[in-house]
């Protein structure tokens, strides 16, 4: 059992992330600041409940992400869960393949087409997926937990999780393939 | 291990979620095939790229930080009180 007492100097440092993670969770830096506050008012009262020497940063992802899905599900729709259909696996580097429009089959032709998306474009690209497609993409490639971790956070099955991931990766790499067409950064095969 | 099995677990690979044996299998199909080993590396790099982009470059509001930390002092002084 952790020591209340502990608290501040425990889990302050994990203060930054949680904000970054609530940023890209709400998109709004003043629905990200009340998730935080209300994250850490959740934690210190039930720190106690907190085994010690297990992992605190997930436990402290599972009260963030749980006060945020509370507090915004309800007021979005539904996700579209059937949205995509199947995506094939490799969808962007495919498309960029077929293509042609990197000019030519050196061999980091599709990689060179990823340094003309600007961060933001990634980011609004991430940000625009279903809440459950977005969470699992957060957790894995940004936070850096294991499947059984997020599993843990999100309280779902493991096999869940890697199907919302890897699913949720291919939706993404659709996103990023029509904004790439629609800014001219790729174009039909002549 | 061929190409189409190679890829199904393209993410379990580059996130680590394999057991050695399945890891090695892998590995060493990507020294033998050219192509798969370049959409390997493509998807590593987007998962960089991602991880790169979303990782706040927004610091915390040092308004927000302070506010937690007297929030939990707040919390703690009524908690002593109550006792």
């Amino acid at each position: 059992m952790a020591d209340q007492a502990n608290f501040e100097k425990d889990a302050m440092q994990y203060a930054p992330q949680l904000y970054s993670a609530a940023l890209r969770m709400t998109r709004n830096p003043a629905d990200a600041e009340d998730v935080v506050q209300e994250t850490f008012l959740k934690a210190y009262r039930g720190y106690h409940t907190f085994t010690e020497g297990t992992n605190l940063k997930a436990w402290l992802y599972r009260i963030l992400t749980n006060t945020y899905i509370n507090r915004y599900r309800k007021k979005t729709r539904r996700p579209q869960e059937v949205e995509l259909g199947e995506l094939e696996d490799l969808y962007l580097f495919k498309r960029l393949n077929e293509t042609g429009s990197t000019g030519g089959a050196t061999r980091s032709a599709e990689e060179d087409v990823l340094e003309r998306f600007g961060d933001d474009d990634i980011r609004e690209a991430v940000e625009s997926l279903p809440e459950h497609f977005r969470l699992p993409v957060l957790l894995a490639d940004v936070e850096g937990f294991s499947y059984k971790e997020i599993a843990e956070i999100l309280d779902v099955p493991i096999g869940t999780v890697m199907s919302r991931l890897h699913r949720g990766r291919k939706a993404l790499q659709k996103r990023l393939f029509d904004f790439a067409k629609e800014h001219g950064l790729v174009g039909p095969k002549e | 291990m061929n190409c189409d099995k190679a890829i199904t677990e393209v993410y379990s690979f580059l996130d680590g979620e394999l057991t050695a044996v399945r890891r090695s299998k892998i590995e060493w199909h990507l020294r033998k095939c050219p192509p798969c080993a370049d959409s390997f590396h493509f998807e590593e790099r987007l998962m960089l790229l991602v991880k790169r982009s979303c990782a706040g470059d927004e610091e915390i509001p040092s308004e927000l930080f302070d506010r937690l930390r007297a929030l939990l002092h707040q919390e703690t002084a009524e908690g002593t009180a109550g006792e």
